[in-house]
């Protein structure tokens, strides 16, 4: 049986930047993500990687600012060696992952390099409209979490169906 | 002509803050400041509340160290009821400061620390990151990730909730230890307390390389403050407040924290948000104090926990008595880890622990209360007025960064003095900089209570004020 | 003897006997209605208008808990424009005072957090008003966050109609509505408050509160609520 684990993460006080946590609170209840581990985090952090390392497949949910607003999209993640870093960190021009919050590929790196796994994982990002301070979301993304909830559990079926490995 | 260099934002730390480097006609640095540039105000917003929603407003100010306010505020409130909390209700706050304290110390070292500690200041920081320490040394990076989720696992265990625990209650604690998760507790010690070894055996094997920068890091005479229990002990919950000079000579060997006001005063600084409180017997700005692990384990005899007072003991051959350099908060930071982790465990093996009175219940007795105790970084101050009816009038908070405030813009400029060279922002001073302000593990979003990702700034300045270079991270 | 209607509720067909209300006899019948100043035992006031229901025949919507059932009424309880209206109110409730879950004593255990997550309220588009209100805590036992005040008056009615004490009333006019203990006093003067706490139970927020308890703390009330409270008010005759 897959282990699966969907991980949705974002400030819930930055507007549209909660659309992963309130992506993820919405996935623990949907029937296809029975049996998942779902978490919503405010950041990922380095003990996230010991999680997905228990994981065959990975599944992260963020806000993005590079989308339309509202659009869902689904990319693979590749793991992050020592001389990679920076990219999918989560400062903008940071030279290195910023203080204790590093990216998707970090932690993909540090769940091979420190246990040796290999769980195949994506991220499904969300346009945001509005990063400000606030608790809601915009209607944009508010729309876009039905498709979010699809795109997560065709991720984690799809892995089902290959079976472990 | 005097210049100044900023730094803007500072990066690995807690919060925002920007750092201007002030130079003079011939281009030496004549003053550092290391400005914390956004505001909260968290001790207006609580005026009006009742004072029981204390604990859970104030644990608001932080999601790294809910648990430190939670522990200060609910005893203000004790002190406002005039209760003792229950006793078992205590020990289980002890339980709960403690985890608070091993995986914010393990967040501080390993994650965001180890990596100039492993490849030097001045090493690519593209490999100079946890990814590259998880190459480099795949033993350091998984133990810190294993002492790191332990401490937040047991929050979680007896809290409910990781982030902010509505367990830590006036009075004690909500709800008493269920005796699976004490054995759960139990059984995840020792090896958390071998991995702490490991990591201080790395340290100190590792130690020598760095001697040299040390002295010059943050290295300067000041007070140490921190609280000992009743031996003299390290007590990072309660007791009384022990304050050293430079020599290890005390200046106050045990004052009541409720006494706080009549040794501690706050200046502010127009550059600042973040208040500086000094040491008012030796008067603003000479009475500069330190605290944090490097000034616990200056300030007491012992640890009081085996594994711990051993290396304690080290640390002391190795360093003396009392130790200056800011460098070493890394090394009294591994001590603590391993010394809470050891606490934790005698804790949970004390006979009451399971008691399930766990909960002391008074109204409001006084209009007054204070509560102290060590968070991570270091004393915290909560300090309470109400009406008669338990509403909050007025409220004054010291947090642990706030106290290190001027030792941190000391350091900054011993460490400008010793690298800035012309009129440039070059990244050895840059690196050095930043890692020497790490050294404080600073949690800026707590001390003047800033929202959002930390960042760094740094500004060179002319002697009239105009902007010669920046640097932004 | 009493007549017995029959009506249809939502296309179901039920019979309700003469006098009971829409709301009371969709429940019988397991059709939700939502409900806030609505309470079992206590008089209706068709104060919060969460219940309100389409009649066939009527351009007006009609509250469920002050409407008798009729022969042959047709009532619609659910639709896209109730829903829409239902959260609407919901918000309006919310934006009126200053309710912050987080740090509330009701927190996971308030009605009105239970109500927006049934209605699927997860965003204000109102402007919040951010009143300043005040919390009266001169009382030993109890006191009163007005910020989480929903003016459902449901204390107003158990102090009056159970206790028999009518501490409780309301004063002012519009956003300025409050609920008060006798003509203004500081709840710890008044000289009618028996301490009972019947107030402090039937408060469907945080606003009512047993002092000294931590945020989230509050009791958790059961559910059916205080079915006591039923049986007296049945031998008044409410």
């Amino acid at each position: 049986m897959t282990r699966a684990l969907v991980i949705g993460y974002g400030n819930t006080l930055r507007s549209d930047d909660g659309a992963g946590p309130e992506a993820a609170s919405i996935l623990a209840g949907d029937p296809r993500l029975a049996g998942a581990e779902v978490l919503a985090v405010q950041q990922l952090v380095p003990e996230l990687a010991l999680d997905m390392s228990r994981a065959s497949i990975v599944v992260l949910v963020d806000a993005s600012v590079t989308g339309r607003p509202g659009e869902v999209t689904v990319r693979p993640v590749v793991a992050a060696g020592a001389g990679e870093m920076g990219g999918t960190a989560g400062m903008a021009g940071a030279p290195g992952p910023s203080s204790h919050h590093v990216g998707p590929a970090e932690l993909l790196g540090l769940a091979r390099e420190l246990y040796g796994a290999a769980p195949s994982a994506f991220v499904v990002s969300i346009g945001a409209a509005d990063l400000g301070p606030g608790e809601e979301l915009s209607p944009e993304v508010r729309a876009a979490l039905p498709r979010v909830a699809d795109a997560v559990a065709g991720l984690v079926g799809r892995g089902e169906d290959a079976g472990p490995g | 002509m005097t210049r100044t260099i900023v730094i803007d934002p500072v990066t690995r730390i807690e919060g925002h803050s920007k750092i201007t480097i002030q130079l003079d006609d011939r281009g030496e640095v004549v003053d550092a400041h290391f400005h914390v540039t956004q505001f909260r105000g968290f001790e207006r917003i609580t005026q009006g509340r009742p004072v029981h929603e204390m604990p859970a407003i104030t644990a608001r100010t932080c999601g790294i160290c809910p648990v430190s306010h939670m522990v200060a505020a609910a005893k203000a409130v004790d002190d406002i009821m005039a209760v003792e909390a229950a006793p078992t209700g205590a020990d289980l706050r002890r339980v709960i400061n403690l985890a608070q304290v091993v995986q914010s110390h393990a967040l501080s070292f390993f994650h965001l620390s180890s990596p100039d500690l492993l490849f030097g200041f001045d090493a690519d920081p593209a490999r100079r990151n946890i990814i590259g320490v998880a190459r480099e040394n795949p033993g350091l990076a998984r133990d810190g990730i294993a002492i790191r989720k332990l401490g937040q696992q047991i929050i979680e265990w007896l809290g409910g909730k990781r982030i902010h625990p509505p367990w830590i209650v006036p009075g004690g604690v909500a709800e008493p230890l269920a005796e699976e998760t004490r054995d759960r507790i139990l059984a995840a010690i020792p090896e958390a307390i071998a991995a702490a070894q490991r990591a201080i055996a790395w340290y100190k094997s590792d130690l020598v390389r760095w001697e040299e920068e040390a002295a010059t890091f943050g290295n300067f005479r000041t007070a140490y403050m921190g609280l000992v229990d009743r031996e003299g002990l390290v007590d990072l919950y309660d007791g009384w407040l022990r304050v050293i000079d430079a020599d290890g000579k005390p200046l106050e060997e045990r004052v009541d924290p409720r006494r706080y006001a009549e040794f501690i005063g706050e200046a502010v600084e127009p550059w600042t948000y973040l208040k500086t409180p000094y040491w008012k017997p030796m008067g603003y700005p000479d009475g500069i104090y330190r605290v944090g692990p490097l000034a616990r384990l200056n300030v007491a005899e012992r640890t009081g926990t085996p594994l711990a007072d051993e290396e304690l003991e080290k640390f002391r051959w190795r360093i003396g008595r009392v130790a200056g350099s800011s460098f070493h908060y890394h090394y009294a930071r591994l001590i603590e880890i391993l010394h809470g982790l050891e606490r934790i465990d005698q804790l949970l093996r004390g006979p009451d622990i399971l008691s399930k009175h766990v909960r002391s219940r008074a109204e409001v007795n006084r209009h007054e209360g204070i509560g102290v105790s060590e968070a991570p970084r270091g004393t915290l101050f909560h300090h309470y007025r109400v009406d008669d009816h338990g509403i909050v009038e007025w409220a004054n908070l010291i947090i642990a960064t706030g106290n290190n405030n001027m030792a941190m813009n000391r350091a900054v400029l011993q460490v400008a003095r010793q690298h800035v060279r012309g009129d440039r922002l070059e990244e050895p001073m840059l690196n050095r900089v930043e890692a020497v302000i790490r050294c404080y593990d600073p949690c800026l979003s707590c001390s003047t209570h800033a929202l959002g990702q930390m960042a760094l700034e740094l500004e060179l300045r002319a002697p009239d004020g105009t902007t010669l270079d920046t640097l932004t991270r | 003897m009493s007549t017995v209607h029959t009506l249809r509720i939502d296309g179901k067909d039920v019979a309700g006997s003469d006098g009971a209300t829409i709301l009371e006899v969709a429940r019988e019948n397991g059709i939700d209605i939502p409900t806030m100043c609505h309470l079992d035992g206590i008089s209706d006031r068709g104060a919060c208008r969460l219940c309100m229901v389409e009649i066939a025949g009527s351009p007006k919507l009609a509250p469920a808990c002050m409407t008798r059932v009729a022969e042959g009424m047709e009532v619609t309880a659910h639709s896209e424009r109730l829903l829409e209206y239902r959260r609407a109110i919901t918000e309006m409730l919310f934006v009126e005072r200053n309710h912050v879950c987080a740090v509330c004593v009701a927190n996971n255990h308030c009605e009105l957090q239970d109500l927006a997550e049934d209605l699927g309220v997860t965003h204000f588009d109102l402007p919040r008003i951010n009143p300043k209100v005040e919390v009266d805590a001169s009382h030993p036992l109890f006191a009163i966050d007005h910020n989480r005040c929903i003016l459902c008056l449901r204390c107003v009615r158990v102090c009056d109609e159970i206790e028999g004490a009518h501490t409780w009333d309301i004063m002012h006019r519009g956003l300025d509505t409050r609920v008060q203990t006798d003509m203004g006093l500081a709840w710890g003067d008044s000289p009618t408050c028996t301490s009972c706490g019947k107030c402090v139970q039937v408060c469907p927020t945080g606003a009512l509160f047993e002092k000294g308890r931590a945020v989230a703390r509050g009791t958790r009330r059961p559910r059916p609520f205080l079915p006591w409270m039923r049986v007296v008010a049945e031998e008044r005759g409410l």
